[in-house]
């Protein structure tokens, strides 16, 4: 019974399956780790993840980070570089809007932003728990029927003193 | 009998004839021989790459530092150095250098040398594949 298959690449070492989901919430920070041959003169590029959803054309994206990413000069053959990015989950505010909503299956890519051709995306990883956007949303939702409810009563009472 | 005065006087500079090739990111040590005499003072030590032209020398990469030189009773041959940051902003080919002792009004200026420094282009950055080793919450 074959029970795993792991990938060696030279470069870049034992490629790890990586499947398991993290359930992240709101104040976490997610660290995305990257490995990436490098072959070229000693140059800062900038190392983007992001979190997102994966569509038809394009890739939704909801946060994003970005990282320094120094490569050593390295002109005949490949070096790997390692490198970082932190990821900060925000959660959703008012209404949804802005930061992320609590949800499962979110996708995560990260890309060397000089060269967005060199990108690497793991879909269906993040699960959001409840974020305190959804909390406000759902607080809104009872506290304005009580407002409502504040503001017609007056009128009913002085309708009837007449 | 009143003090003599010695004014501070430079006489000729030298830059080294070698030819060099350079690219981005290196940083290109240029050495001058001058000679002086007089009294101490502190002056800019300015050398630039650039191109010549018939309106002058084109300018593209420069630096200057300060030299402090000390009183002199008779001429001295004197060593110093500057050294140019090779940027991206320069294009590869061949490039010309000059070196001088003064501010804006120099007080002694060297010979351009003609296509004495090499700009090679630098490789392009070339990536492999990029792998997600990792993704956790920290």
């Amino acid at each position: 019974m074959i029970s795993s298959l792991q990938v060696f690449r030279p470069g870049v070492g034992w490629i790890v399956p990586l499947e398991e989901k993290v359930t992240l919430a709101p104040g976490d920070t997610l660290r995305v780790s990257v490995a990436v041959p490098y072959r070229g003169p000693e140059r800062e590029f900038t190392l983007y993840s992001s979190i997102g959803s994966r569509g038809l054309l394009w890739f939704d994206e909801v946060l994003s980070a970005r990282a320094s990413l120094p490569c050593p000069d390295s002109p005949e053959k490949f070096t790997t570089v390692i490198g970082y990015v932190d990821i900060e989950i925000i959660g959703s505010g008012w209404f949804g809007v802005g930061g992320i909503s609590a949800g499962n299956d979110y996708d995560l890519y990260a890309k060397i932003e000089e060269q967005p051709d060199v990108m690497a995306e793991i879909d269906d990883v993040i699960n959001i728990a409840g974020s305190n956007g959804s909390d406000m949303t759902d607080m809104l939702g009872m506290i304005m029927p009580i407002m409502m409810l504040g503001m017609v009563m007056p009128m009913v009472g002085e309708g009837m003193e007449e | 009998m009143g003090a003599v005065y010695l004014p501070s006087e430079f006489g000729m500079i030298l830059l080294p004839l070698a030819n060099v090739q350079v690219k981005a990111g290196d940083k290109l040590r240029i050495t001058c021989r001058y000679t002086h005499r007089g009294k101490a003072e502190s002056v800019p030590l300015y050398a630039s790459i650039g191109s010549t032209g018939w309106t002058g020398f084109d300018e593209v990469l420069h630096a200057s530092k300060t030299l402090s030189v000390p009183e002199d009773a008779s001429w001295q041959a004197r060593e110093a150095y500057v050294d140019i940051a090779i940027t991206t902003s320069i294009s590869a080919g061949l490039y010309d250098l000059y070196a001088k002792i003064g501010g804006t009004i120099p007080k002694v200026i060297s010979p351009t040398l003609q296509d004495v420094v090499e700009v090679t282009e630098v490789g392009d950055s070339d990536f492999g594949e990029i792998s997600i080793t990792d993704y956790a919450k920290v």
